[in-house]
């Protein structure tokens, strides 16, 4: 079929300017010395004046972590990394914290402001009145370079604010939950962001409190070799809301960047917690050439009876994704989601999916996939359902669909179902199919360009999830599919 | 070099810990067979002779039965399907030994067409978990020519240990393979379904019906794979498990996968765990069908679904599982 050949063609002319987040800024970098040691541990330790139990902690973890072994059980591939060769620790330098915005470095704003990041959102939103607010923790490499918003959280009584201020003025929010849903040792990526994690963002809502705004992040990676380690802990106590956001996006680089974060969700009694992912970091040129490593431990615990927990992500960016939001769904009557769009073109290579753990009572998941894959990509779905022999009454349903547009990739379903339960009702349809000549057809022939008919079948397809999304991520999350399979189709 | 045998840490044998079943056996006779799997190995050592079995269909037309008993601790098979010509084999598994180990090696060729059939029975007098000392291995490696069919249904009551693997090469295009089966595990039993169709081809087909049931104390285990290389356009494959948990304390793991690498397919695959349908039992319950019996009628017609209809044997194969919900 013409379109199809076409379509690889075009995949092979993608090109690096098409990734509008490809640029660097320059600007003074203070980092760490190459290499990894208990030296590396120490100096970010000191960089952020942590104290004593925090560097106990990290050094534990560094100690445990060089006796582990990279896992090789995922569906990619790539060259051995060099722990040694990366720097683990780079901030911009003078690196106070900002009383307000416009202290902050004009080129550093300008980065942001090419990313569309709505940093100025104040400015934005002011004399809207009842438009939904933002609150952005933004993250600069490794130092959380400012945050907006506050006050008006502080007046709810909630805490968002960088992790080492977290560690440092909330030490004991931060020793109670701390690695308390991702263990130290839980795995050779998360052990190694343990001993060296450099900054990430901190939420705690008290007892029967909505968030008054939702939540969010930007992560960016800039420092050339600078993997980034961000931590994230979000807590939501009894009764309380909170959603949310993430973005990421990262400059164009030769090298491959390694991010390996953890994100730690807790939901006491009745909270909820929604979580949503854009991701866009830079997935490599069309021969594989470059791009970041994605090595993601994200787990939610939801802890307390009637507690909800909902993950939403968009993944279009990476070289390679690694990466399971999970649910442990301990408390009685609990419920854990995850809605997933995974998008791979060029050499891209993504293997996500979700892990629903079934431990409590009534406890009910959700799981929707949808995966497309174009160029000479490979998507994965991996995931993992299982009940406990307690958990009576555990219901989950799993849906995962794959496109493929091209004849060069591919896709892969490979779901663990285990039942431990006789009143669990776990049921898992998948399919895998390639976009619809019939449809394609149908829309060419009214006069709609290829390209356009594509995005348009794609974003159908993917539509379930899409609406899932807050309203500020889904109109930027249906761009980015249409950019990220820009030159893939048609 | 003795042979290294799987355990949990291994992907493949994640759900059935083979070291662990076989912890106490010595198999030091047993030498790791050159490209082969664990279960081929065994099945190498213990088998005293290879049986060669070419199947010829009587009047060019009716499939001839033969059949296969796996009374030796090790039994190796190979059966030739030449083109055109049609067969059945019907392999019985029986459940007096210690460790037995079966390995069939299968081709058929251009438009030929093989049934087979594997019964694993579970051991008679086993009454308590220490009883059911048995370990049941057995691999089919088949591989299908243009045009060619294999049908296959298992049907497994398990053992301490017992696994049923086969691997399907299409090689040829417009191949069709359908691998059904049924497992039924009670107390201390274990059953384990683990499958590949590799689709070397271009439009063959694959259909797969797996239904278990387990008791208390009993684990069921699905493994299903289906490749699709690129290039193997046209492909048509739908896999699907079913299973229900009799009673607490019964577990079912699955684990079925689809491994794409071509676009014009059309792949999918199902799979649902879950209790009997309360609904279904009320209904015959308010017809004034005692809860027993209506239970049993409903899991038999659960399970029969994934015997094909026109199994010449179907009526035996139902006959087993009637009798198996009885004790």
């Amino acid at each position: 079929m013409a379109a199809v050949r076409e379509t690889v063609e075009a995949a092979r002319k993608l090109e690096a300017e098409k990734y509008s987040a490809g640029f660097v800024t320059d600007i003074e970098m203070e980092r760490a010395p190459v290499g990894l040691s208990e030296e590396t541990v120490r100096f970010i330790s000191a960089k952020k004046q942590e104290p004593a139990w925090m560097l106990e902690w990290r050094l534990g973890a560094f100690q445990r972590w060089l006796a582990m072994r990279e896992p090789n059980w995922a569906k990619v591939h790539h060259p051995p990394i060099d722990y040694q060769g990366a720097t683990y620790y780079a901030a911009p330098k003078n690196a106070p914290k900002y009383k307000s915005i416009e202290e902050v470095d004009p080129e550093i704003l300008e980065t942001y402001k090419k990313l569309g990041i709505p940093l100025r959102e104040q400015e934005v939103l002011l004399g809207v009145e009842g438009a939904p607010k933002v609150a952005v923790d933004a993250v600069f490499d490794s130092v959380s370079v400012v945050t907006t918003f506050k006050e008006e959280l502080a007046k709810a009584g909630v805490i968002f604010c960088s992790m080492s201020e977290a560690v440092r003025e909330h030490p004991e929010l931060v020793r109670e939950y701390l690695g308390s849903v991702v263990p130290v040792t839980d795995n050779f990526f998360a052990t190694l962001n343990s001993a060296v994690f450099s900054d990430g963002s901190f939420v705690y809502v008290p007892p029967g409190v909505r968030c008054p705004m939702e939540l969010s992040t930007y992560f960016r990676m800039n420092a050339q070799g600078a993997g980034q380690f961000e931590r994230t802990l979000i807590i939501a106590d009894k009764g309380a809301y909170v959603s949310y956001l993430e973005g990421c996006t990262a400059p164009m680089r030769d090298e491959n960047q390694l991010h390996a974060a953890v994100v730690e969700l807790v939901a006491l009694d009745d909270a909820e917690i929604k979580y949503s992912t854009v991701q866009n970091w830079w997935p490599g040129d069309a021969e594989g050439k470059g791009g970041v490593y994605n090595f993601v431990t994200k787990r939610g615990d939801c802890r307390g009876a009637r507690s909800h927990i909902s993950w939403t992500q968009v993944e279009t960016g990476s070289a390679i994704t690694w990466k399971y939001p999970s649910c442990i769904l301990r408390g009685d009557d609990s419920q854990g989601e995850f809605y997933s769009i995974a998008v791979t073109n060029g050499r891209q290579q993504a293997d996500t999916g979700t892990k629903m753990i079934h431990l409590g009572k009534n406890t009910r998941s959700r799981i929707i996939s949808k995966g497309i894959s174009a160029g000479n990509s490979s998507n994965t779905y991996r995931g993992l359902v299982s009940a406990h022999a307690k958990a009576t009454g555990a219901r989950n349903f799993t849906q995962c669909d794959s496109l493929l547009i091209g004849h060069e990739c591919a896709a892969h379903t490979v779901p663990y179902v285990e039942a431990r339960n006789s009143s669990c009702q776990f049921e898992h349809e998948a399919t895998t199919t390639r976009l619809s000549e019939d449809q394609l057809f149908y829309l060419r022939q009214r006069g709609i360009p290829e390209e356009a008919a594509v995005a348009l079948l794609v974003n159908g397809f993917a539509k379930e999830v899409l609406q899932k999304l807050p309203m500020e991520f889904a109109v930027e999350a249906q761009k980015l599919l249409e950019v990220s399979l820009e030159g893939s189709v048609g | 070099m003795s042979l290294a045998l799987p355990s949990r840490r291994d992907e493949a044998w994640k759900y059935s810990d083979l070291a662990r079943a076989l912890s106490g056996h010595d198999l030091s006779s047993v030498a790791p067979a050159r490209g082969g799997s664990v279960i081929a190995s065994m099945a190498r050592a213990f088998a005293e002779e290879e049986r060669v079995l070419t199947i010829a269909s009587r009047d060019g037309v009716h499939a001839v039965e033969h059949s296969l008993s796996h009374e030796a601790r090790g039994a190796v098979t190979r059966i030739h399907v030449p083109a055109l010509q049609a067969g059945m084999v019907v392999e019985t598994i029986y459940g007096h030994l210690n460790l037995a180990a079966g390995l069939s090696e299968i081709r058929i060729e251009e438009g030929g067409a093989l049934t087979r059939i594997v019964i694993q029975q579970d051991a008679q007098k086993a009454v308590s978990a220490e009883e059911i000392a048995q370990v049941a291995l057995n691999e089919a490696r088949v591989s299908v020519a243009a045009g060619g069919t294999f049908r296959q249904f298992v049907i497994a009551e398990g053992a301490k240990l017992a696994r049923i693997e086969t691997h399907v090469a299409l090689d040829g295009e417009g191949g069709e393979v359908e691998l059904n089966g049924v497992y039924m595990v009670r107390e201390g039993r274990h059953a384990d379904l683990t499958s590949t169709v590799t689709h070397q081809a271009a439009n063959a087909r694959t259909k797969q019906l797996i239904k278990g049931v387990a008791r208390k104390g009993g684990r069921g285990v699905f493994q299903g794979r289906i490749v699709v290389p690129r290039g193997a356009q046209g492909t048509d494959a739908r896999q699907y498990h079913r299973a229900i948990l009799l009673e607490d304390g019964a577990e079912i793991d699955a684990k079925p996968e689809l491994e794409i690498y071509a676009d014009d397919v059309s792949c999918a695959h199902g799979n649902a765990i879950g209790a009997l349908d309360a609904d279904q039992l009320f209904y015959a319950r308010a017809r004034g069908i005692p809860e027993a019996e209506a239970r049993a009628l409903l899991i038999e017609a659960f399970l029969i679904e994934a015997i094909p209809e026109d199994l010449p044997q179907r009526d035996d194969l139902i006959t087993r599982v009637q009798r198996w919900l009885q004790t």
